[in-house]
């Protein structure tokens, strides 16, 4: 109980779906679709069911060392040492996630809108926004989630129902797209989707009660689930899956394929909701990061790292834009060993933590 | 003072949202409207034509009087639409902006070279030409069927080719051909493509062949006046290559046959079953998808196809003044003339393409993909050399309904002539 604090489920519940379900709009689908082909759109769920177990795990940890968040956590279990090392690790993989992400997304907002400005004009426009709208605090960020997530949910649901007109369900099939045996394991390789849950356990005591999170978060991962699988369906449907594996920002795609009646064009409508979307899911995603951190080296004032942080990222971003080529080759590589990490480390935890129970026992 | 002050901030920082680097006015391009391609002479080189719309011209906004045309019409060479753009900026005003192609227009010669693949894939690659341009082929030269279309209504060229193409696809007598389809279909690897077929050359032999069905090709309506562009028809694609052309009566039929074409009510006339020598009007209303039903045998890799398409019609005309509202026995009797007639057009165009084509324009390949676990293998059992081909296919139509419009009964012309 923190009757101070003012973050409730509704908070929890639009950060996660504003963290996990814009996954559907950039090259995870086709990132997914090179290996799976047209069985691509459930991949989300196959990923869930490898990555829930340990989600479960750490919820429960959670609540069992109450009033402990993610790295307070780890080090309650693990002892100093152990825990700074884990820790980091999870630090090291969310900041350079954050990086290519946030590649990804500058790289996307040049190539479709705006092809002549310079790209670092791009990142450091976007870059302040997210400085300034991280800067504003946790609870901030919270509200404007909540705030603004109907539009988003709204403005899905046009741009669903416009593009009903030209699915083709029988798309989906064959149903198991290039064989059973690849698409399970692209599906566990890829449960990273996922890894922003495990990130935002570090927020886990901000709330009113702690029950608000659980709450949120199974709520939040549900309903972002089956918005991320409701857009993959979309574009296995649309497009068919020898086309899917050429776009590499499919949504966008269909935002310039949809039209309203006569009125063609209409992609910068869905733009802005999209744009404030990945403001905000940047916003949050800075936040986490630095929290990670302050929590690792016990510094007080989280809002002092977002600068040195966020530029740090955008350094990685800028960097990486020049050394690495193929997003799709590296990012998929990437991904595919913080899966594994991900996955271990609750389960370590709990191991831990209940051989120690033993022992006090005995 | 301290918030009016936060006020003018606020105020003066709306001037940012102007994007400093992507803006640009109105009047600072030229929306290109139509894209023509050309093959020329040397291998990998090709000539471009621009069709560019003027947007002062027509709107109330110009000058009574203004001598400025409502387009301009350029060619140059290049090897892809893009670079070629920046080569036209040599002589054209404005920035040559593609975000507004309705159409991309392909010389036939063109379209059945090997070239056509590599031209169109790499004007996809750029975000401005959109999936939903349409391609058409024109028997002649790209340049030349841009320059000799002169509309005299629409003058002003996107409403012309929206209003055109809007009408000609919802009457099912040219497909509907963009490019978000063309690589589904392409890149799927299994069906034929069909394009718009046009032209602006009227053909002279076939000048008053008058068929009673809409059975024409671009350039054979025997019309008079009217613009001189036809669009009738569709070009045959496989596998990116165009390998023929279908007349409007196949065209429509296939648009029938493909459940992921939307179609519009359709005017066809039918021969009179019980006076041949007139025709009967009807409108084709084609409310529910056709019932495609596959059986698969693995072992063999064969399959039969069953086909149950159910219409309505609405009788428009009846010249022959025979009573097909009250005789039940002469309404049978059209009834049976027009599922016949119609079934007879589609087996017609089901065994040319098994046999010429040897795949499917009416994207058939979706319904046996419920047969395969997998893509591997669904890819093995060749849907469009093996399958398909060597299917037995019963196509039946089915009249759900008929009425007879407004009029009770037609007046007896007999009696008001005598």
């Amino acid at each position: 109980m923190n009757p101070h604090k003012l973050l409730k489920t509704g908070e929890m519940f639009a950060m996660l779906v504003i963290l996990l379900s814009l996954k559907a709009s950039d090259t995870t689908a086709s990132l997914l679709a090179q290996h799976t082909q047209n069985a691509f759109w459930y991949m989300p769920f196959i990923s869930l069911l490898v990555v829930l177990p340990s989600i479960l795990i750490l919820v429960h940890l959670l609540k069992k060392y109450e009033d402990k968040n993610l790295v307070q956590l780890i080090e309650a279990i693990m002892g100093s040492w152990a825990s700074k090392v884990i820790s980091f690790m999870i630090f090291l993989s969310s900041f350079i996630l954050m990086g290519f992400s946030y590649r990804s997304y500058v790289g996307q907002i040049k190539i479709m809108y705006f092809p002549q400005t310079p790209t670092l004009f791009l990142y450091l426009i976007f870059f302040i926004i997210v400085y300034f709208a991280a800067k504003k605090g946790w609870e901030v960020i919270g509200f404007t989630s909540k705030i603004f997530l109907p539009l988003f949910i709204v403005s899905t649901l046009i741009l669903i129902s416009l593009t009903m007109n030209d699915i083709v369900i029988e798309r989906i099939f064959p149903f198991f797209g290039s064989g059973k045996l690849p698409i399970l394991k692209e599906g566990a390789l890829k449960g990273s989707i996922f890894v922003e849950v495990f990130l935002i356990t570090i927020a886990y005591t901000s709330f009113k009660k702690t029950n608000y999170f659980r709450k949120g978060l199974f709520l939040g991962l549900a309903f972002s689930t089956v918005k991320i699988m409701l857009f993959f369906f979309i574009y296995a449907t649309l497009f068919d899956y020898n086309s899917i594996v050429m776009l590499s920002y499919p949504f966008h795609d269909v935002l310039q394929y949809v039209h309203f009646g006569a009125l063609t064009n209409i992609e910068t409508f869905f733009m802005i909701f999209w744009l404030l979307g990945s403001f905000l899911r940047y916003a949050i995603y800075l936040y986490l990061v630095s929290w990670i951190f302050s929590e690792i080296f016990h510094i007080k004032h989280i809002e002092s790292l977002l600068l040195p942080i966020g530029f740090l990222g955008l350094m990685v971003a800028v960097i990486s834009r020049n050394v690495i080529v193929s997003e799709l080759v590296f990012y998929n590589s990437i991904s595919n060993y913080i899966t594994f990490f991900y996955i271990g480390f609750p389960i370590l935890l709990w191991l831990v933590s209940s051989l120690k129970g033993e022992m006090i026992k005995q | 003072m301290k918030q009016l002050l936060q006020l003018i901030i606020l105020l003066l920082s709306l001037l940012l949202l102007t994007s400093c680097y992507d803006k640009i006015e109105l009047e600072q391009q030229s929306n290109v409207i139509a894209i023509g391609i050309d093959k020329e002479d040397e291998k990998g080189s090709f000539s471009f034509t621009f069709q560019i719309a003027n947007p002062e011209a027509g709107s109330t906004l110009s000058t009574i009087g203004s001598k400025e045309e409502e387009k301009e019409t350029i060619t140059v060479p290049g090897t892809d639409i893009l670079t070629a753009t920046s080569l036209a900026n040599s002589f054209v005003t404005k920035r040559m902006v593609l975000d507004h192609t309705k159409v991309v227009v392909v010389s036939k010669e063109l379209a059945e070279s090997n070239d056509f693949l590599r031209i169109i894939q790499s004007a996809s690659r750029k975000p401005e030409i959109r999936g939903d341009v349409q391609i058409i082929v024109c028997k002649e030269e790209a340049s030349q069927f841009l320059r000799n279309n002169q509309p005299s209504m629409e003058r002003r060229p996107h409403k012309y080719y929206q209003f055109m193409l809007q009408r000609a696809i919802q009457t099912g007598l040219i497909p509907d051909a963009d490019f978000h389809r063309f690589f589904q279909i392409t890149e799927g690897d299994a069906d034929l493509f069909l394009a718009i077929y046009a032209t602006t050359l009227e053909e002279n032999e076939k000048e008053y062949r008058i068929t009673k069905e809409h059975n024409y090709i671009a350039g054979q309506i025997p019309k008079e006046g009217g613009n001189r562009t036809q669009f009738i028809g569709s070009a045959v694609f496989k596998k990116g290559k165009m390998i023929d052309i279908l007349s409007g009566q196949e065209t429509r039929t296939s648009n029938i046959l493909d459940k992921t074409l939307h179609m519009d009510n359709i005017q066809v006339t039918y021969s009179d079953p019980i006076k041949p020598d007139y025709q009967v009007a009807v409108d084709y209303i084609q409310k529910v998808n056709p019932i495609i039903d596959i059986q698969y045998n693995k072992e063999t890799n064969h399959a039969s196809i069953d086909v149950t398409v159910p219409f309505e019609v609405r009788i428009i005309a009846i010249p022959s003044m025979v009573n097909y509202l009250s005789n039940k026995e002469h309404q049978k009797k059209l009834c049976n003339t027009i599922e016949q007639t119609n079934e007879n057009i589609a087996n017609k165009l089901i065994e040319k393409s098994q046999k010429i084509y040897k795949s499917d324009p009416f994207y058939w390949s979706l319904y046996i993909r419920k047969k395969f676990k997998d893509i591997p293998s669904f890819e093995k059992a060749n849907w469009d050399e093996e399958i398909y081909p060597n299917a037995d296919i019963n196509v039946s139509f089915q009249l759900k309904r008929m009425s007879f419009g407004k009029m009770f009964n037609d007046s007896r012309l007999n009696e008001v002539t005598e």
